[in-house]
């Protein structure tokens, strides 16, 4: 049974090898989801699975293993693509197992226990939601303006023999596939600018945009605005579908986690449960999001201090702070971030004698992304009281993300 | 007369629509425009021969979308697959003779 914590590690960093190969996995098992997630959300509930040692540099290092049941039926399904019932998945989706592997300092296992992660409230997963109607009709009328200036720019310059299908198509397609439209044809951009200026080409368009939706016709304003933005090279239609998803992945996720343990040392087993809850703050969406998180956990264990099999350990923690941003990558996915929070530790149990039955600490957990799923955590726990600082050291990969 | 099909499918996304435009100017000037808020496949079988036609999809998923278009027409079977993001890709081709 000695060393079977390095074998544990051994399984992680096999699981780091394979997440090396994302992109494959990904077509294997599922396409990128939940991108706009942080880091902190997904390891409150791992997409697919969630790997990690805590403690790494420490004499009791932890290991745990987590996996969405949509993960493990991704596995068995094996068909590479999402299921077409994919409402059907959310329960899948929302809900994790967790397996938990404590070593002692002699790195022999000195407990292993299980434990479910139950979704009480998610509301961050767009792919399962249905968008409400004020965004969905935003959408509607920006793809409509879109086909009806774009085919309105093709036929003009068709018409006038300036320059084949074929060549303004893919000059449509790049910008597209790029998200930026400096790339248009100058053809193209001085149809636009034309379409700007000129009053009577406007209300035509105007006329085709406002037969479909007569009852919110679009302003002659919005779709000069419209217009500009693609020739300034913005993608305003994309920019508005980035920020329905974004104001998504800031709604709230609660989850509650029961879990069962057995101490092989003291032969007994630790009962556990937490609750959590984090949500996104912030309207603007250009704005790299902040999140507060609040924990609750509480854990009835064996007193170390009484030999015989007892359940005097009772420490109940509670938790909040916020959780911040700091770095993006272009496609807005978090790649640094930096938790504050404070902990007020509490023994409901037995408390030995000369020690206080509650702590509070201030906390903070500096997390970067190293490689693609892999996450480095450092946490860094301040007693103000003793004056006591504790650094924990952490390493997490998270795929699905 | 000519026929391409269009089919469209949305994986992962509650929220499904997409609009599609063939069209081209004279002569023989063709406008078709749909919308779907689904899964769709459209079948055109109404293009003149070795003719020129612009066909324009614009939508949205917060999923995935896969876009195909084969039949008639001089060009391989062309395909498309978008995630997460507002698309408008726009192709030209032309029917076969």
């Amino acid at each position: 049974m000695k060393k079977i914590l390095i074998l544990s590690c051994l399984v992680f960093f096999n699981f780091i090898s394979v997440a090396q190969f994302e992109t494959d996995i990904k077509n294997f098992i599922v396409k990128a989801v939940n991108e706009k997630k942080t880091a902190n959300t997904k390891d409150i509930l791992t997409t697919l699975f969630r790997a990690g040692i805590n403690n790494l540099l420490g004499e009791k290092k932890e290991f745990a293993f987590s996996s969405s049941f949509y993960g493990i039926d991704s596995i068995f399904r094996g068909t590479g693509a999402y299921s077409k019932n994919y409402s059907n998945e959310r329960i899948l989706r929302s809900n994790s197992f967790n397996l938990i592997i404590k070593g002692d300092s002699s790195n022999n296992i000195a407990e292993i226990g299980g434990a479910f992660t139950l979704t009480l409230i998610n509301k961050k997963d767009i792919e399962y939601t249905k968008i409400s109607e004020l965004n969905m009709f935003k959408v509607r009328q920006s793809v409509d303006m879109f086909a009806e200036v774009r085919k309105d720019v093709n036929m003009a310059i068709v018409v006038k023999k300036l320059a084949p299908a074929s060549q303004l198509q893919a000059s449509w397609t790049a910008a597209d596939a790029a998200h930026d439209y400096t790339l248009l044809d100058s053809l193209i951009i001085a149809e636009l600018q034309n379409i700007i200026t000129d009053n009577t080409r406007r209300a035509a368009i105007l006329v085709k945009i406002n037969s479909t939706m007569p009852n919110n016709k679009l302003k002659d304003v919005e779709l000069v605005n419209f217009v500009q933005s693609y020739v300034n090279g913005k993608d305003q239609f994309d920019d508005q579908v980035q920020a329905i998803i974004e104001s998504y992945a800031r709604k709230p996720l609660l989850t509650f986690s029961p879990s069962f343990a057995y101490n092989r040392q003291d032969k007994q087993a630790v009962y556990a449960t937490d609750v959590k809850f984090t949500v996104g703050l912030g309207k603007n969406y250009n704005k790299k999001p902040w999140e507060v998180e609040a924990i609750a956990s509480i854990k009835i264990a064996n007193d170390t201090s009484v030999k015989s099999t007892n359940y005097d350990n009772k420490p109940l923690a509670i938790s909040l702070g916020v959780n911040k941003v700091l770095i993006e990558n272009s496609n807005k996915e978090s790649k640094m971030e930096f938790k504050f929070f404070t902990q007020y530790d509490y023994q409901l149990g037995k408390v030995p004698a000369g020690k206080d039955a509650g702590v509070f600490t201030l906390n903070s957990t500096f997390r970067v992304n190293v490689y693609k799923s892999l996450w480095l955590p450092l946490t860094l726990k301040y007693d103000p009281d003793n004056d006591n600082f504790l650094g924990v050291f952490s390493i997490t990969a998270n795929l699905g993300d | 007369m000519k026929t391409i099909t269009i089919s469209g499918n949305f994986s992962g996304s509650v929220n499904r629509y997409v609009r599609l435009d063939v069209y081209r100017p004279n002569p023989s000037a063709y406008d078709l425009s749909k919308s779907y808020d689904n899964d769709f496949t459209e079948v055109i079988t109404d293009l003149n021969d070795n003719a020129e036609y612009f066909i324009d999809l614009t939508g949205a998923t917060f999923g995935d979308f896969e876009l195909e278009i084969s039949g008639e027409f001089t060009d391989d079977t062309i395909t498309a697959n978008f995630h997460k993001t507002g698309f408008k890709p726009g192709y030209a081709i032309t029917t076969n003779q």
